[in-house]
């Protein structure tokens, strides 16, 4: 087996997913087939081929830089749990954030 | 400082694009509205939108990345960045991961007028601001928690990642300052650090001398969204003398993000980076990448301003001093002051001697910048002119300029209404200087018994029956002769 249960709790902690102790070997097993499965794709020879960014194969299409009119604010937040002043409240943070 | 090692140094600069509209949506990217007017479905996150990337903000990137000297890349991509943040509604961030937009630049470190070195720019890309929290709390730490307005999220930012080429607290200011100026004079940013127009996150490592490892398994400290460039160099100062001690109590260096507290000028730990920087970047679906023909990037690089080196060379050329050079350059709409003024007057030295120091004076006095000055660069030239033509003394032109100032009347119009008008009548000027000498006797005959101070009385009298107007440098010289005459008496 190539993945290891530590590399499955450490992908679950990244995705925030709940993972119970009593799972984690299942999981990994599962996990591992489906990496063994694609692995598959690396015996082709891809030395010679451009690697794919994009599938659709477009040159970026671009917009102006025009300002068109936004949400009104009851809207932007109306799906939102905990509206306050106009602004998403959210629970405290625990650690920093990124930029 | 020790000199058992070296102090490295990456800065990482954030740089807010003033476009009209976000980077891939058309809300508003302007700064200060009310919170959570400026989002759309694409910006808030919503399931099943599409990004479109805003043709101005390619092009203010790559007018920065030529104006940083880096090169361009006609093909580049946009990658998702992933990591859950509350100012981050997908959950992810577009930026550009292996292949950005721009490589290898370079922006000078100036000294007394001199590139004394060459940091090397290591890459720009372009990517997506993220909103901001508003902490309920005083620190973070102790927040109940925050508050999100997402109107700056999908903001257009570039990306500018140095190599850890500064070596000082000191460069790493001149870098910044440097980079700034640069990008000042291309109009693509406001390039505020107070308001985060401008960000700033340093990487700050100590690599004891006889260290062989690389400089990436150094354990590097970054120090995070510090607002000011002076703030930036207290934060490194403070980093560097922390790490100092640790090494030389044996201690290990973390690696970890510090916030900066400007208040006691300490920078104090926020996070380990042991495992947070696993963003898992893959190319952005939604997104074809960027092509950019050759012959656009050399339109904008043809349709780029001359460089601060280039302005500063031209100041000198014209007598001005290393030190007011930087000043000048320094700020755009004072170096277009400067420009604007010198045409319209040659004496270059001149215009900048009542640029830098009376017109300063009163910009200052008024809360004022040069982008609006209430004095025109052709109405302070007007008043030199009658400095030059003896009407006015430099003393009362200083006067003169304090009023067109407060009036914003021109300098003939002022000195009419301030009834002054430099006497230049050599007959005018003996009359009087020969009335303060007859009143005198005992002063004249201090200055003659050698005492030279009391010369500077008569002339103060002479000034002060003249109201201040007669010409300087011809009451000295008459009163030398009268005085001189009176001796042979």
């Amino acid at each position: 087996m190539a993945l290891s249960e530590i590399q499955v709790k450490h992908v679950a902690r990244l995705a925030r997913l709940r993972v119970e102790s009593d799972e984690i070997a299942q999981i990994t097993q599962d996990l591992d087939r489906v990496l063994e499965y694609v692995a598959q794709l690396s015996q082709l020879d891809t030395d010679t081929v451009e690697p794919t960014m994009h599938v659709m194969g477009l040159a970026m299409p671009l917009r102006a830089d025009e300002v068109k009119p936004s949400l009104p604010v009851d809207a932007a937040l109306k799906n939102a749990p905990d509206p306050r002043d106009h602004m998403f409240g959210v629970p405290r943070i625990m650690d920093g954030g990124d930029a | 400082m020790n000199s058992g090692y070296d102090v490295i140094i990456g800065l990482e600069v954030h740089v807010e694009l003033k476009t009209q509209s976000k980077l891939f949506c058309s809300c508003s990217a302007s700064f200060g509205a009310e919170p959570n007017t400026h989002t759309c479905p694409v910006c808030l996150g919503m399931p099943g939108v599409l990004p479109v990337l805003n043709e101005e903000a390619v092009a203010y990137a790559v007018k920065a990345a030529l104006a940083l000297r880096c090169t361009v890349h006609p093909f580049s991509k946009f990658d998702r960045k992933q990591y859950f943040y509350p100012d981050l509604p997908k959950a992810y961030q577009i930026s550009q991961y292996d292949q950005p937009l721009a490589e290898y630049g370079a922006v000078p470190i100036i000294v007394d007028g001199h590139v004394v070195k060459e940091v090397t720019v290591r890459r720009i890309h372009m990517e997506e601001d993220a909103g901001k929290l508003n902490h309920l709390g005083i620190r973070l730490g102790d927040a109940k928690g925050s508050l999100v307005d997402l109107n700056r999220a999908g903001v257009p930012l570039i990306e500018i990642v140095s190599e850890p080429d500064m070596r000082s607290a000191d460069e790493a200011r001149l870098y910044l300052t440097e980079l700034r100026n640069v990008l000042s004079y291309l109009d693509i940013s406001d390039l505020r650090m107070e308001e985060g127009s401008m960000r700033c996150d340093a990487n700050v490592s100590l690599r004891p001398h006889d260290y062989v490892g690389s400089l990436e398994d150094l354990p590097r400290v970054e120090i995070k969204n510090v607002n000011s460039i002076r703030n930036v160099q207290r934060g490194i100062e403070y980093e560097v003398a922390r790490q100092a001690e640790l090494l030389a109590r044996g201690e290990r260096i973390v690696k970890e993000t510090r916030g900066f507290d400007d208040q006691n000028g300490r920078t104090y730990s926020q996070r380990s980076k042991e495992e947070a920087n696993d963003y898992r970047y893959f190319p952005e679906p939604d997104l074809p990448p960027l092509v950019l023909t050759q012959e656009a990037i050399e339109r904008v690089a043809r349709s780029l301003p001359p460089a601060p080196t280039v302005l500063r060379e031209e100041l000198q050329q014209a007598g001005v001093t290393a030190k007011e050079a930087e000043i000048i350059v320094g700020d755009r709409a004072l170096w277009e002051y400067w420009r604007e003024a010198t045409t319209h007057y040659e004496d270059k030295r001149q215009v900048t001697n009542w640029i830098l120091s009376d017109l300063s004076r009163l910009l200052n006095a008024h809360g004022d910048t040069w982008l609006t000055p209430r004095v025109t660069p052709a109405a302070l030239a007007d008043l030199l002119r009658l400095i030059a033509n003896g009407t006015l003394s430099g003393r009362m032109a200083k006067e003169v300029l304090d009023r067109m100032y407060e009036s914003g009347a021109t300098a003939a119009q002022t000195v009419e209404a301030m009834g002054v008008s430099q006497i230049t009548d050599h007959g005018a000027i003996q009359a009087v200087v020969q009335q303060v000498v007859a009143d005198n006797p005992h002063v004249v005959q201090d200055y003659l018994n050698g005492k030279e101070k009391a010369l500077g009385f008569l002339v103060g009298q002479v000034m002060k029956q003249t109201k201040g107007q007669a010409k300087p440098d011809m009451v000295n010289a008459i009163l030398k002769g009268v005085i001189a005459d009176y001796a042979k008496t």
